[in-house]
């Protein structure tokens, strides 16, 4: 084998992690919770904040892309769309932001829905644009829908979440740990389904569909719950971009939010909830450090994607572990005894 | 009784009659081989017993029941299952979890019960993964439940599309040519496998192949196909013999 010594290395490299979990994980959560303490200003505690929320955005495309094979470059279709659902509950109607950012992701849920019934046969390129038009399309709904929206206008003055009085803001880092929190919660909820027979039903529509069709598996109803929950995903965290831009417009929601997203992926390695990590970091970190060169951005994201392609087409952390399979995580040894005891207690009642 | 009673069963493609009023059945237990040149419509048969395509006419009863119109997935329910003319395992998935794809449809929680880890999720997972395994270990397959399916050699792979058929809990395996690409050792091998898992497991199976090495040593009963149309059927002894058989084979028209 020719990259024998790649894989012993990576099978090394990942054992170390599957050890070390526990620390693993508790340095990241450090990191994120001291991370606030050491910014010197506002600005980039909001730089912090867009990380997580491409963190997110990524979570969801996930489902799509990196689960199921299913591009979607309209993305900022459903964050919008949660966006301003929640804009509109906390503005006019005076909502709290825990049901208002829940209607957002419900919003958009719907939407998914609606994307995803008709385009149920598509698949790679076909998929792509008809995607492309769907964020082109809310993109005009959000700038013709006046009453609602607020047209060419926006919507101004969106309020901070707050809870019993307590607003989450900037000054008190409430606002940047409320999305630390959703995008953990985020995170395992797309974990959790990863390891489960959803997963296992993802891959194998992103694999073969008519196999998976003829072992039973209802692949329309899988890829109809994928664009949902990717929606929805994508949704509830374009009402916390509400909140946090305080003004949002129909230009706020362009398909270059999109691509963003999906590069992301690329960039991280779609499939695995890493690579959104890094390709968040990655790609919203860059800008603010090449100030001089944002008016390229794009043109670097093309010339990035293109040679990730080439070089390293499942993105900078994406790979097939070399672990051997491993039953969700908390099935380990103790587990299974005491679900034994549990089943022989029943047995014997 | 008969398992599955096909009665003229035809599929028109256009101006091609892909399968011309077809009639054949498979008892209980048995291994009924389905042979015939190529383009003789033999896959097609399957993708019409498996609901891909709708028949033109005629019936497939299956222990019963009505097939034809049925979807794809109510025909796996009801214990039909197939492997495919080119492999189609699922390469990027392990071993043991193309087995767990194959008792997808029996594995019973929903979504809460995937993101709240419910004792009914563990208690399924356990489950499934524990019989996949034990599966894997009786058919002598375990030591390589962790491998990649993409990684196995050829002959596993086929053999791998047969166990994830049969972890569906079929009754019926549908097998489009298993041993296609195999080497004279290793269809020696699918032929013990094929006898034994009907033999000694109770599995009935439907078998298109190529190899009439194969064919000849493990089928009970064969039916031969040329154009759509039913030209022979019988014991493999009498196949061999059958002139019209031998004709359709070999491409002459006296
Ligand atoms: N979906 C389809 N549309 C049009 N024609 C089809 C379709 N499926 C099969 N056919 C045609 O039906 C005929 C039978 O094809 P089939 O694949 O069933 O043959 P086969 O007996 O399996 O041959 P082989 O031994 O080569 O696998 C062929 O002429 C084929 O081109
Ligand atoms: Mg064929």
């Amino acid at each position: 084998m020719k990259n024998k010594k790649q894989v012993n290395r990576l099978n090394k490299f990942e054992t170390f992690v599957s050890k070390n979990k526990v620390l693993l994980v508790l340095l990241g959560l450090a990191v994120l919770i001291i991370a606030p303490f050491v910014v010197p200003n506002d600005y980039f505690m909001r730089v912090l904040c867009v990380i997580l929320m491409y963190c997110t955005f990524g979570f969801g495309l996930n489902i799509l892309l990196g689960e199921m094979g299913l591009m979607s470059l309209g993305q900022a279709g459903f964050v919008g769309a949660g966006a301003f659902t929640t804009a509109v509950l906390l503005t006019t109607l005076k909502w709290n932001f825990i049901p208002a950012t829940l209607c957002g992701a419900l919003v958009a849920a719907i939407l998914g829905l609606i994307i995803g019934l008709p385009t149920l046969r598509l698949h790679g390129s076909y998929l792509a644009i008809v995607t492309i038009g769907f964020g082109e399309i809310m993109r005009t709904i959000f700038l013709n829908w006046t009453s609602v929206t607020g047209g060419p206008r926006g919507i101004k003055s969106i309020p901070r979440p707050s809870l019993f009085g307590l607003e989450f803001n900037y000054a008190n880092k409430g606002f940047y740990f409320l999305i630390v929190l959703t995008t953990i919660l985020v995170g395992l909820f797309c974990a959790a389904l990863h390891k489960s027979k959803y997963g296992r039903a993802f891959a194998t529509i992103k694999q073969d569909e008519l196999a998976a069709t003829l072992m039973g598996i209802e692949t329309t109803r899988y890829k109809v719950i994928g664009f949902m929950l990717s929606a929805a995903i994508s949704g509830l965290m374009g009402g916390y971009y509400a909140m946090m831009q305080r003004y949002i417009d129909s230009n706020s929601f362009i398909s270059d939010m999109s691509v963003m997203i999906v590069s992301c992926l690329v960039i991280g390695g779609a499939g695995t909830l890493r690579g959104p990590v890094l390709g968040a970091i990655l790609l919203v970190s860059f800008p603010e450090i090449f100030r001089d060169l944002q008016d390229y951005r794009f043109v670097f994201y093309g010339l990035i994607m293109i040679i990730m392609m080439v070089v390293r087409p499942a993105g900078l952390l994406g790979w097939d572990s070399t672990l051997p399979y491993q039953l969700p995580r908390s099935l380990s040894e103790r587990r299974m005894k005491s679900l034994k005891k549990v089943q022989e207690k029943g047995d014997t009642d | 009784m008969e398992m599955l009673n096909v009665k003229d069963l035809t599929i028109k493609f256009g101006g091609l009659v892909a399968v011309d009023h077809l009639n054949f059945n498979v008892k209980k237990g048995e291994i009924v081989s389905l042979i015939g040149p190529n383009g003789a419509g033999k896959t097609t048969v399957f993708n019409l017993l498996t609901g891909l395509y709708t028949p033109t006419e005629g019936s497939i009863v299956f222990e019963g029941k009505e097939l034809s119109g049925m979807r794809s997935q109510d025909i796996v329910k009801l214990g039909i299952a197939r492997t495919f003319q080119n492999i189609r395992v699922y390469t990027k998935l392990r071993v043991v979890e193309n087995i767990m794809v194959g008792s997808h449809i029996h594995t019973d929680y929903n979504m809460l019960d995937a993101i709240f880890r419910t004792k009914r999720f563990y208690q399924q997972e356990k489950e499934k993964y524990e019989a996949a395994m034990a599966f894997l270990e009786s058919m002598h397959f375990a030591e390589k439940a962790d491998m990649y399916a993409g990684s196995l050699p050829y002959a596993d792979m086929r053999r791998l599309e047969i166990l994830r058929a049969m972890a569906s809990n079929a009754k019926l395996l549908l097998l489009d040519e298993p041993a296609a690409g195999m080497n004279p050792q290793e269809s020696e091998e699918l032929v013990q496998f094929i006898s034994k898992i009907a033999r000694e497991d109770g599995y009935t199976i439907l078998l298109i192949e190529h190899d009439m090495n194969v064919v000849m040593n493990v089928a009970d009963r064969i039916y031969v196909l040329d154009y759509g149309k039913l030209i022979a059927d019988g014991l493999p002894a009498e196949i061999k013999t059958n002139p019209k058989v031998i004709r359709a084979y070999l491409g002459g028209n006296q």
